[in-house]
C-alpha cells in the first residue's frame, strides 16, 4: 500500500479559486472540499514534498490553518463491498451483492442480484422494503401483467417475475436508471419477462394492469393518479411507497376520492407502503 | 423510485482518468459509496476533459445507490493550460511562470460563465484575471 500525507486546509470559500490555482502549480490536481476547507494528499509522484508544498502555502496565505498527518491507504473497494449485507424481506426475498452469493445458504424462494451503482432502489431502503413486503402478502397466481413506474433498478420488476408475474412493462425517465435495470434484468435473468421504457405514465400505451407498482414521491402519485386508475384492470392491485408518514391521513383520504379501496398500510422508518385496489 | 439523499461528496480530480486513489477512494469508501463504479461512470463521461482538473458534485443515497454532475474546470486549469504551462511548473508568485492574453481570458471567462458567480462577461473577465495574476501569470493585451 502506498503511503500518502494528508493535508488538510481550513479555508473559506472565496479563497478556493486562488488556493488551488497556487497548488495546481505545484503539481496537486485532485482535491476534496469539505465542509471547512480543502483536503489533498501528497505522495512521491509529485515534484513537492508535503513540507515543500505547506511553507509555500504558509508564505501566501498565513491566516489559513494548515493540519498535515499521515495517511495509510486502504482497499477501499474491499472495504466497501464487505459493509453490503444482504437484506432480506421475511422468509420470501433475499436482496444480496454478486460478491456475497455464496453466503446466502438458507433457501429463498425470491433470489435479487444488486450491486448498488447509478440507480435508487438497491433493497438497502425502507421504500424499496415496504413495497416488497406488501407484495409478499397480496400478489397472487391470477397476478399476470404489471406496470412498474420509475422502477429505478428495477427491483421490484424482478420481484414480481420471480413470484409469478409473466410480463412488466418498467418505466422511468431517468436514463442511469434504464442503464443500470437492463444489467441487473440480465443477471437476474428476468429480461424476456420486461418491457423497460425510458418514458412518463402518460406515454405507456398498454392497460389492463393486474397490478401496478409506484415508489414514488407522493407528488408524483397524486398528478397521476388517474392516469393509474385508468391503466389498472377492475379490481386491480396498487401498491404504492416513498409516501412520508406525516402524510398517512392525506394520501388515504386523497386515494379513496379516487376510487381506490385501501386495504394495508404499513410503515418503516419514516416511510408508508400502501396497498390498495381499484374499485 | 423514491429517493432519500444522505449527503453530498464535492471532489476536484483529473478528467477522464479517475482511480481509487485519494482523494477519490477514502472520500467515497468513507461514505458508502461504491468507488470503482464511480470512476468508471466519470472517465466515461469525461474522456473530452482528460488532463483537465473537473468538479464533480456526488449525491449519495440512503440505499448506497450515487449520482453525480460535473461543472466547468477551474480557471487556475484552463490558465495553466493557455499559458501553456506544465502541472507543477513552478513555485507561485516567486517568478512569473506564464503570459496569457486578453482573448484567452475572455475564452475562459465564456467557459467558466455557467459556474461563475458574475454579473456578466467583464466581470467574469476580471475574476479569471484576478486568478492569474494571484498564480504569477501575466495578462498582456
Amino acid at each position: 500500500m502506498s503511503r500518502y500525507n494528508k493535508i488538510k486546509l481550513i479555508v473559506k470559500l472565496e479563497k478556493y479559486e486562488e488556493l488551488i490555482a497556487n497548488l495546481m502549480l505545484l503539481g496537486i490536481e485532485s482535491f476534496e472540499e469539505i465542509t471547512d476547507g480543502l483536503v489533498f494528499y501528497t505522495d512521491d509522484t509529485i515534484e513537492y514534498n508535503a513540507e515543500e508544498i505547506i511553507s509555500v502555502i504558509k508564505k501566501k496565505f498565513p491566516d489559513i490553518v494548515i493540519k498535515l498527518e499521515e495517511f495509510i491507504e486502504k482497499k477501499w473497494n474491499e472495504l466497501w463491498e464487505k459493509s453490503i449485507e444482504p437484506v432480506y424481506i421475511k422468509d420470501k426475498i433475499v436482496i444480496y451483492p454478486s460478491w456475497k452469493k455464496n453466503t446466502i445458504n438458507r433457501i429463498f424462494p425470491v433470489k435479487i442480484e444488486i450491486d448498488p451503482k447509478m440507480s435508487f432502489g438497491t433493497g438497502h431502503n425502507g421504500t424499496t422494503q415496504i413495497v416488497l413486503e406488501l407484495m409478499c402478502n397480496n400478489l397472487g397466481e391470477e397476478d399476470k401483467f404489471m406496470l412498474d413506474f420509475g422502477s429505478g433498478t428495477g427491483i421490484l420488476s424482478i420481484a414480481a417475475i420471480k413470484s409469478g408475474v409473466e410480463k412488466v412493462i418498467a418505466i422511468d425517465t431517468d436514463k442511469d436508471a434504464i442503464e443500470n435495470s437492463k444489467e441487473y434484468f440480465k443477471t437476474n435473468d428476468v429480461q424476456n419477462s420486461v418491457v423497460l421504457i425510458q418514458c412518463s405514465i402518460s406515454d405507456v400505451k398498454e392497460s389492463d394492469f393486474d397490478i401496478i407498482t409506484a415508489n414514488i414521491i407522493s407528488e408524483v402519485i397524486k398528478k397521476n393518479i388517474s392516469i393509474i386508475y385508468s391503466k389498472l384492470k377492475p379490481g386491480g392491485k396498487l401498491f404504492l411507497s416513498g409516501i412520508l408518514i406525516d402524510e398517512k391521513k392525506d394520501i388515504t383520504e386523497f386515494l379513496q376520492r379516487n376510487n381506490f379501496k385501501v386495504i394495508n398500510i404499513s410503515e418503516k422508518e419514516e416511510w408508508l407502503g400502501i396497498f390498495c385496489l381499484k374499485n | 423510485m423514491a429517493k432519500k439523499i444522505v449527503g453530498y461528496i464535492k471532489l476536484q480530480i483529473p478528467g477522464g482518468q479517475a482511480t481509487m486513489a485519494p482523494p477519490v477512494g477514502p472520500a467515497l469508501g468513507q461514505r458508502g459509496v461504491n468507488g470503482m463504479e464511480f470512476c468508471k461512470q466519470f472517465n466515461a463521461r469525461t474522456q473530452d476533459k482528460k488532463g483537465l482538473t473537473v468538479p464533480v458534485v456526488i449525491t449519495v443515497y440512503s440505499d448506497k445507490s450515487f449520482s453525480f454532475i460535473t461543472k466547468t474546470p477551474p480557471a487556475a486549469v484552463l490558465l495553466i493550460k493557455a499559458a501553456g504551462l506544465q502541472k507543477g511548473s513552478g513555485i507561485p508568485n516567486k517568478t512569473k511562470v506564464g503570459k496569457v492574453n486578453s482573448k484567452q481570458i475572455k475564452e475562459i471567462a465564456e467557459i467558466k460563465m455557467p459556474d461563475l458567480n458574475a454579473r456578466d462577461i467583464e466581470h467574469a473577465m476580471s475574476m479569471i484575471k484576478g486568478t492569474a495574476r494571484s498564480m504569477g501569470i501575466t495578462v498582456e493585451g
